[in-house]
């Protein structure tokens, strides 16, 4: 099979740049790494810029991918509000047998769990 | 008896970014000069004569002028008829038709009409713009020859990253899972003994671009980034991570400017550039994680910009995309794949420098597309694994490059935010 290959080793690449002290939209940061004593080149944190001020816009147009995306949204909305509408549709005081019952149980739970696992997220 | 970077390997980590080619990101890595040679020789980047006629017949060469942001907008065509014309330059669909990736700026004309902007599709990175890709490409892994699983937009190529199909979809519509193929996460929580996979989305308001068959009917399988972030500083990792970055600027639930970070055009590409190194820091700070870690970051598709290598052939799924479907007047079997996209692979068992060879090597290099990735996790946890797409069984895995020393920690990378 073939082998990857591998450059002679060189020093990185990436220039170090100083990160401009401008707010971060970044999510949760992971924690700085602890520096190793004995620091190589490739070791020398690489400072990562932020975008410039005034990068965000949310008022950009969306594009055909958002668009899509809340098209999905709203396919999987219709099939959850359709599996709610027929359980709703059932009046429980009709269920006469445990077979009966518990199938009435199997589907509520399981649209209150979905949508309590998806509360929990918020 | 494996090398010790698979014998120690407990954990696949997938970042899959949006819309950005080869050449345009890391194509500039081979443009880098040492002591009058090429510093990265292996690397199949540009020459920088490569060119594109524009809708006026000249001749549009690539230039270093690639912008962070604000310059890519409109968004550049990548849907099924506009990837054709880019690869085909024009060419209707037939016999005989070569791909020449003499396109691009015709196409882009189409969504700009004004020829000097249309002449945009065709900037590249310098890599000190990119300094979080370019270190990591250069340190660890770099693969020449993974391209996009289709010639067409993002929805259907992430699918082949989950499923290795996507069930004769070439757009952005709804597909539903056929049986008997089952994500690469059912396949692993599934299986005896049970294994663990997350897909991490952004937050809510990002959320995940997989709705319809798995947000939908298997909730249990995603967190958030937080949760990703969580979940490495306290050693919980499932075997198997697929990472979604923001894919819209909003406000933070706390207040406070959310910036999209998927680096789809017209987001900014720096902050793109922060989530994949704090996503890579995550991983390196935790010595329970580092060594038994893989990271692969890949685009989902090229955006419609620039790249020099012609998509090659690949098996087909066995779904074919009428005619109707494809916008070309002509059905498509999958059975070529789409434009090249940046894919580098991060572990401490990799070689500094690594390149993996491409088409350019007609010896030894080897193509990779995304039905790799469930191929790679399905084949690592899982071992025999039938019930999936002759184009999956047929795809190259991408775990080869891990080898016997682990690399000291004075050795690697890291970043400062």
């Amino acid at each position: 099979m073939p082998t990857a290959k591998s450059l002679t080793p060189t020093k990185s690449a990436a220039p170090i740049k100083s990160a401009a002290p401008t707010k971060s939209g970044a999510a949760t940061q992971a924690a700085a790494p602890a520096i190793s004593a004995a620091v190589t080149e490739a070791a020398v944190p690489i400072l990562v810029p932020q975008p410039e001020p005034g990068s965000y816009n949310a008022k950009r147009p969306a594009g055909k991918l958002l668009q899509s995306q809340t098209l999905h949204l709203r396919e999987a909305l219709i099939k959850h509000m359709a599996d709610l509408a027929a359980v709703l549709e059932i009046d429980p005081r009709s269920l006469k047998t445990e077979g009966e019952v518990s199938t009435y149980i199997r589907r509520a739970t399981a649209i209150l769990h979905t949508h309590h696992a998806r509360a929990a997220r918020k | 008896m494996p090398p010790a970077g698979l014998d120690n390997l407990k954990h696949i980590v997938v970042l899959m970014m949006e819309n950005r080619s080869f050449d345009h990101m890391l194509g500039g890595l081979s443009l880098v000069m040492q002591n009058g040679q090429k510093k990265y020789p292996l690397i199949n980047g540009l020459t920088g004569n490569e060119s594109n006629p524009d809708t006026n017949g000249n001749s549009v060469q690539v230039q270093p002028n690639a912008k962070l942001q604000s310059q890519l907008d409109p968004d550049p065509d990548h849907h099924f008829p506009g990837v054709d014309l880019q690869i085909f330059g024009g060419t209707p669909p037939g016999n005989g038709r070569v791909a020449n990736m003499q396109g691009f700026v015709k196409d882009y004309f189409t969504q700009t009409n004004d020829v000097g902007r249309s002449h945009n599709i065709m900037y590249y990175f310098t890599p000190d713009k990119l300094p979080v890709l370019s270190t990591l490409a250069t340190q660890f892994a770099v693969f020449n020859g993974w391209f996009s699983s289709i010639p067409g937009p993002t929805i259907c190529n992430r699918a082949f990253a989950h499923y290795g199909t996507s069930f004769g979809q070439v757009g952005m519509d709804i597909f539903y899972i056929l049986d008997p193929i089952l994500s690469v996460y059912e396949r692993m929580i599934k299986a005896q003994p049970q294994h663990t996979a997350k897909i991490y989305y952004y937050d809510q308001q990002s959320s995940t671009m997989e709705i319809v068959n798995l947000l939908q009917n298997q909730p249990q399988l995603f967190g958030t980034y937080d949760q990703f972030i969580s979940d490495c500083k306290t050693s919980m990792l499932p075997d198997y991570s697929f990472i979604e970055p923001c894919y819209n600027d909003h406000s933070g639930s706390g207040g406070g400017e959310i910036l999209a970070s998927d680096q789809h055009p017209d987001h900014n590409v720096q902050e793109g550039e922060r989530f994949i190194a704090n996503t890579y820091n995550a991983i390196r700070t935790n010595p329970n994680l580092w060594g038994s870690t893989a990271l692969l970051i890949v685009y989902d598709e090229h955006g419609g910009i620039y790249d020099h290598v012609v998509p090659p052939a690949c098996t087909p799924d066995g779904y074919s995309a009428k005619a109707s479907d494809t916008g070309t007047g002509q059905a498509f079997n999958f059975d070529r794949l789409g434009v090249r996209v940046p894919a580098l692979l991060v572990s401490p068992y990799i070689l500094k420098g690594t390149v993996i060879p491409g088409p350019e090597d007609p010896a030894n290099g080897r193509i990779f597309e995304h039905a790799s990735i469930p191929a790679t996790v399905t084949n690592f946890f899982l071992g025999n694994y039938d019930a999936r797409t002759a184009r999956e069984k047929n795809a190259s895995t991408f775990l080869d490059s891990l080898g016997d020393q682990m690399r000291p920690d004075s050795d690697i990378p890291y970043f400062n935010l």
